[in-house]
């Protein structure tokens, strides 16, 4: 096999991925042709990232999918009420899907922390029924010390999950109101000056989101 | 091209290696830097054809982006197997977003240096002083795309072996990329212009044994 016929096998390749790339992009547009594009041309270092599937995602059932479903539609609506306005400059399609992936990605980990709760082991109120019974059956001190530090541990963790689904829950709420704001602007006419503080607001509980996380994975590590 | 994404790249690269690591914005990362070496690479390309003008000019243009974006094209799976062997599994999408972030970060340097190369030649500067300063301007961008390299490696054993087991790897396809697509400045002594170079001396590495044989057995070397 000659240079030759390498440069036609990495072509066809290339092409393929192209092809690929824009039967799942979902419009037709500028973007999507830059992105078949690069697909042909440099497939080994585009594909990976054009071809991937769309962030991360929590997996189906977990206890706030409800929540990530009402953010992802008021995203979209919210986009959809700014385009070809000004006002798509406060919240553009960018703002949007940093947002969406933030989002999914606090959601995987809220699954994920859900998942830890509820395996084998990590039940506060087992936890609690074992630090009363080393304490009514004379157990050593340091024995109780250890399974009241387990106990602990395991209420912060639930404590933990439970206020983040709750944040999760107000972020979409208020998501639901910065739709509503920038559908108000767009047909009254009026300044979008409400929607700025409320994406403002957004990204704050965002990070504020992520901070938490951080915390808790750090106390887990 | 997100301009505050390249800044990002030039003043914290250790928060941009993480971001890629921890599968943060990959896809703008990505997409952003594969702009980022075309046209840092095309410009200095330009730059440094303008030695000898005309036609030139857009076939270094033309050569700098296909040997920097093919040289990491086929860097990709080294780079992968590389951190995978050396304590560093990560998945594909990272460890390429990882390498583009580095290769985005050396055009960035280039692209700062191609004002100095192109008063380098402006200033009448003979052949081997531009080709020493495209050379210096290189060694830079290199050092600048090695610090976020070394970054998005993180912390842990195996990191130096990481770097300089895939540096190697780098410079040789590198080097051989460039040497076959040859010549960017032009040819010296000679007035025409070519895309490619006419002349049959081997590859890169053939042509470095030749040097080092003729710097050790001068004789030999002439034979």
């Amino acid at each position: 096999m000659n240079l030759r016929d390498l440069l036609v096998l990495y072509g066809l390749v290339g092409i393929a991925c192209a092809v690929a790339v824009v039967r799942r992009a979902p419009t037709a547009g500028a973007a999507t042709v830059a992105s078949a594009f690069a697909a042909v041309v440099v497939w080994p270092l585009w594909a990976p990232f054009a071809l991937a599937a769309p962030g991360p995602r929590v997996p189906g059932g977990g206890p706030q999918r409800g929540a990530v479903d009402r953010i992802e539609r008021s995203l979209a609506e919210a986009v959809d009420a700014v385009a070809g306005t000004p006002m798509s400059d406060i919240f553009s399609t960018k703002i949007s899907s940093r947002i969406s992936a933030e989002v999914a990605r606090v959601a995987a980990r809220l699954d994920e922390l859900s998942a830890l709760v509820a395996r084998a082991g990590f039940d506060p109120q087992a936890s609690a029924q074992r630090v009363r019974d080393l304490e009514t059956g004379g157990a050593h001190e340091r024995a109780v010390v250890t399974a009241r530090l387990q106990h602990e541990s395991l209420t912060r963790l639930q404590q933990l999950r439970a206020s983040d689904a709750q944040a999760l829950e107000d972020l979409a709420d208020l998501l639901d109101a910065l739709r509503a704001q920038l559908l108000l602007a767009r047909y009254s006419g009026s300044s979008a000056d409400g929607a700025s503080a409320i994406v403002g607001e957004v990204w704050a509980r965002l990070e504020g989101l992520g901070a938490a996380f951080d915390v808790t994975a750090h106390e887990r590590t | 091209m997100n301009v505050a994404l390249m800044n990002r790249l030039l003043r914290s690269p250790a928060d941009v290696a993480r971001d890629c690591r921890e599968d943060r914005d990959r896809r703008a990362v990505a997409s952003s830097a594969l702009v980022a070496i075309a046209l840092g690479a095309l410009l200095f390309g330009a730059a440094v054809g303008s030695w000898r003008g005309g036609a030139q000019i857009a076939f270094a243009a033309l050569k700098l982006p296909i040997v920097t974006l093919g040289t990491l094209v086929l860097c990709v799976p080294a780079f992968y197997a590389v951190t995978a062997v050396f304590g560093r599994p990560w998945s594909l999408p990272a460890a390429v977003s990882i390498m583009l972030a580095a290769g985005a970060r050396f055009s960035l340097v280039l692209l700062a240096s191609t004002p100095v190369v192109w008063l380098t030649i402006n200033l009448g500067a003979p052949y081997d002083a531009v080709k020493l300063v495209a050379s210096l301007a290189y060694a830079l961008a290199g050092l600048g795309a090695l610090g976020l390299l070394s970054h998005g490696l993180g912390e842990g054993p195996g990191r130096i072996a990481t770097v300089v087991t895939f540096v190697t790897i780098f410079l040789f396809v590198g080097g051989q990329a460039a040497w076959i697509l040859r010549p960017y400045l032009g040819t010296p002594g000679r007035d025409e212009v070519t895309l490619f170079t006419r002349e049959h001396e081997g590859g890169l590495a053939h042509q470095l044994l030749v040097s080092l044989g003729e710097v050790l057995s001068p004789s030999r070397g002439r034979r």
